[in-house]
């Protein structure tokens, strides 16, 4: 039992370890959604406007 | 399963921007009523001429400044055609089809609805701008489709 | 990691597919670009041909033929690649599927080209086409289900083979790809077997409209899945191998398949949004659904940069946006399927705009959806595909992908954007003004509001004859790598997951529990509205106005 604790953390810290930093991608998908957000009250607007 | 502590950041901000979506069409819908057209009234498709009210199509005062305004849909023309309205009215439109599948847009509005044969659809529609506004068909119903129109004028005060 | 071709027999299996495949993309590209013009006023069709039949035959050949043909031969080449030479029988099934898949086609085909069923790839009812329409189009999903049977007893020799091991991720994707084609199918099968053939041979008189939409777009919505799933593998397993980076989570891609299986199918309504006899609560219902059915792709999104990022980092870029430059822009089989992932955002944009219940009114049949999807299936998808095929064709021939065609797919990928720039992006706007779909040139007896819409269907014509030179250009690159670029050995290049990833859970692989959640899920969508349906939607006779 203790030995697969202690493997186990041994994991997580090599998984930690080698761990690149994602923002990069974080600001990419949150572009995205910004494009999915404004182009989504583009057209709610345009629904608003004609009711 | 093991998310990045970004991806977990990222899929919250991705999941509540589709809550507010819906939230916001959702409340729109059913507390200020703006339901898509979903009417559930059915009718024989074969026996549009004699039943009520496309036994007689037309626009029908109903109030002040509000119309009635029954359409009958045949592939290829809407019954009435060159329909005359004045401005600000509030105009509820009823469809049917005496045939195909139809659609009926008005072009710049959000009227769109869809015609199925033995069923009846409808919508709510205030004018506030004068103007020629195109009604066409917007579903494929034959080789005369894109003939499929007429006009609602909507006159100035 | 074993790189050595496919045993031939699996190869010319994945050919077969892959030729008929790209014909029918060559007749569907010849009928769109004549529409093209039609629609511009620039052409009148010679005598004989009409509009809608073009249309009709650009609907079906596309999105029916195109894609189900390329998509199975692709499945089954990545299964033979991953999980070893395909059994006697998972090859006996293939080809008695691709058989009969390719007699449908040729039926359906020739009742089309003999004005017989210009009723278009949806064949909405009441009109009525030839039974031989409906028939072969049965043949098409049938051979299909054959097909799928191939793929599952292949899984299942594998998974007994490998106890207590999760299958190789490209096969397991495949799978998941054909579960969820079947369950949609089943839809299509009901209406088409029990309602369309009797009432169009004459059996029946009349037929339940709103039945046969309803269960035709049960179908109709995972079939845009099916479309995209195959894509979604090239990019999870197959663009990391090509950029020299890993894939970035193999567990996250599996659960993104589930969730795709899951939430594929229960959400049909949102093409019926603005159709009588289905109440607002019910729409809203599987409007909710569909939303559900985005965050596989958000995760996906997520994936995909993420997999960049950490390959760039490795070879080391720095700084935000470093990894970008470390990319493989000048190959081919990187940059056609990153454009299509790029598309994917406008396309993926409109979708969602599409699905919010009465916004729906604003574009729904308008020229704003054929925008849309000739952003997500006649891009992201078809340049996946051909992104694909620039490696699996001349893998599979035993020839080689040279410099010379790679930079001509680039510029192949290029045109393909630039065209469908101008064109997507006029249907768009011009959709937007209400300019109708699925309509032959007309301006509404001169109407003020229909003239409006005269320069965007000018600028359609031009994007749409931009995509036709490329369609050109991929033929004449595919037909190069089938039968006359240089003999060689062409990779088939399949990701590898990073050392240290955590394990993946076998639960994913638990089909029955996903495949009986997703029966859940269909049977909450649906049962209630349907039985209103059957019960009370009115029947109608046929009518045939063409």
């Amino acid at each position: 039992m203790a030995k697969e604790f202690i493997s186990d953390k041994k994991e997580q810290e090599i998984a930690q370890k080698k761990e690149y930093s994602l923002f990069g991608t974080f600001l990419s998908v949150l572009m995205l959604a910004l494009f999915l957000i404004l182009s989504w009250f583009g057209v709610y607007y345009l629904f608003i406007q004609r009711l | 399963m093991h998310l990045h502590r970004l991806e977990k950041v990222w899929l919250l901000i991705g999941i509540g921007t589709l809550v507010m979506f819906l939230t916001i069409v959702g409340i729109s819908a059913f507390a200020q009523g703006h339901h898509p057209p979903s009417d559930l009234t059915t009718l024989d498709p074969q026996k549009v001429d004699t039943t009520e009210p496309f036994n007689q199509p037309g626009l029908k005062k109903i109030g002040d400044n509000e119309y009635e305004l029954v359409i009958v849909s045949q592939a290829f023309a809407f019954m009435p055609n060159d329909i005359k309205i004045p401005e600000g009215a509030k105009v509820h439109i009823i469809v049917t089809s005496k045939d195909v599948v139809h659609g009926l847009e008005i072009v710049g509005t959000n009227v769109n609805m869809m015609v199925t044969p033995g069923h009846v659809n409808s919508l709510t529609h205030t004018f506030h701008k004068p103007g020629s506004y195109l009604i066409i068909c917007n579903e494929y119903c034959g080789t005369g489709h894109q003939m499929m129109s007429t006009k609602i004028e909507v006159t100035k005060a | 990691m074993k790189n050595t071709a496919l045993h031939p027999n699996d190869g010319k299996l994945a050919l077969a597919h892959i030729a008929v495949g790209y014909i029918a993309l060559f007749l569907g590209a010849i009928a769109g670009l004549l529409q093209a013009f039609v629609r511009s006023g620039t052409l009148e069709l010679p005598a004989g041909i009409g509009y809608y039949q073009l249309l009709t035959a650009h609907g079906v050949l596309l999105a029916l033929v195109f894609t189900t043909f390329f998509i199975i031969g692709f499945l089954y080449a990545s299964m033979s690649r991953t999980t070893g030479d395909l059994t006697p029988f998972a090859k006996k099934a293939a080809w008695i599927g691709f058989w009969l898949m390719t007699i449908g086609t040729a039926i359906t085909t020739v009742m089309i080209l003999l004005n017989k069923a210009t009723v278009l790839y949806t064949f909405y009812a009441p009109l009525k086409a030839s039974p031989w329409f409906y028939i072969g189009l049965t043949l098409v999903v049938v051979g299909s289900w054959v097909s799928g049977a191939g793929m599952f007893s292949q899984y299942a020799v594998w998974k007994k083979k490998n106890e207590g091991k999760p299958s190789p991720l490209l096969s397991f994707m495949a799978v998941a790809t054909m579960i969820l084609w079947i369950i949609a199918t089943l839809g299509v099968a009901v209406t088409v077997l029990f309602q369309f053939i009797p009432w169009s041979f004459g059996l029946v008189d009349k037929i339940n409209v709103l039945l046969s939409r309803t269960l035709f777009w049960y179908f109709g919505h995972p079939l845009v899945y099916f479309w995209l799933l195959p894509a979604y593998m090239c990019w999870y397993v197959i663009i990391p191998k090509i950029i020299g980076g890993k894939i970035f989570s193999d567990s996250l891609a599996r659960l993104a398949f589930v969730l795709f299986v899951l939430f594929s199918i229960p959400v049909g309504f949102h093409h019926q949004i603005l159709e009588s006899g289905i109440t607002p609560f019910w729409k809203f219902l599987q409007i909710v659904l569909t939303f559900m059915v985005i965050v596989p792709s958000l995760m996906t999104a997520f994936a995909l940069f993420a997999t960049f990022e950490i390959s760039g980092r490795e070879k080391g870029a720095s700084g935000l946006f470093g990894w970008v430059k470390k990319l493989p822009w000048t190959d081919v089989r990187f940059f056609a399927p990153f454009m299509g992932m790029l598309v994917f955002i406008p396309g993926g944009a409109g979708g969602i705009i599409n699905a919010s219940n009465q916004m729906n009114q604003v574009v729904h049949n308008t020229l704003w959806v054929t925008g849309h999807f000739h952003l997500t299936v006649a891009t992201t998808v078809a340049l996946t595909f051909f992104g694909i095929s620039y490696w699996l064709v001349p893998h599979l021939t035993g020839r080689t992908l040279t410099p010379r065609l790679n930079k001509l797919g680039i510029i192949q990928t290029v045109f393909w954007c630039i065209g469908m720039f101008l064109m997507s992006g006029a249907m768009h706007t011009v959709g937007l003004f209400g300019a109708p779909r699925r309509t032959a040139y007309t301006t509404y007896g001169d109407h003020p509001q229909a003239l409006e819409w005269m320069s965007y269907q000018t600028i359609m014509a031009v994007g749409g004859a931009i995509l036709f030179v490329a369609i050109l250009m991929i033929l004449y690159i595919i037909i190069n790598l089938a039968v006359a670029a240089p003999k060689g050995t062409e990779e088939f290049p399949v990701g590898e997951v990073h050392e240290d990833a955590e394990k993946t859970p076998l639960l994913l692989e638990n089909w029955k529990i996903w495949i009986g959640l997703s029966v859940v899920l269909i049977v909450i969508a649906y049962t209630v509205p349907v039985i209103d349906i059957i019960e009370n939607a009115p029947s109608s006779p046929g009518f045939k106005f063409w």
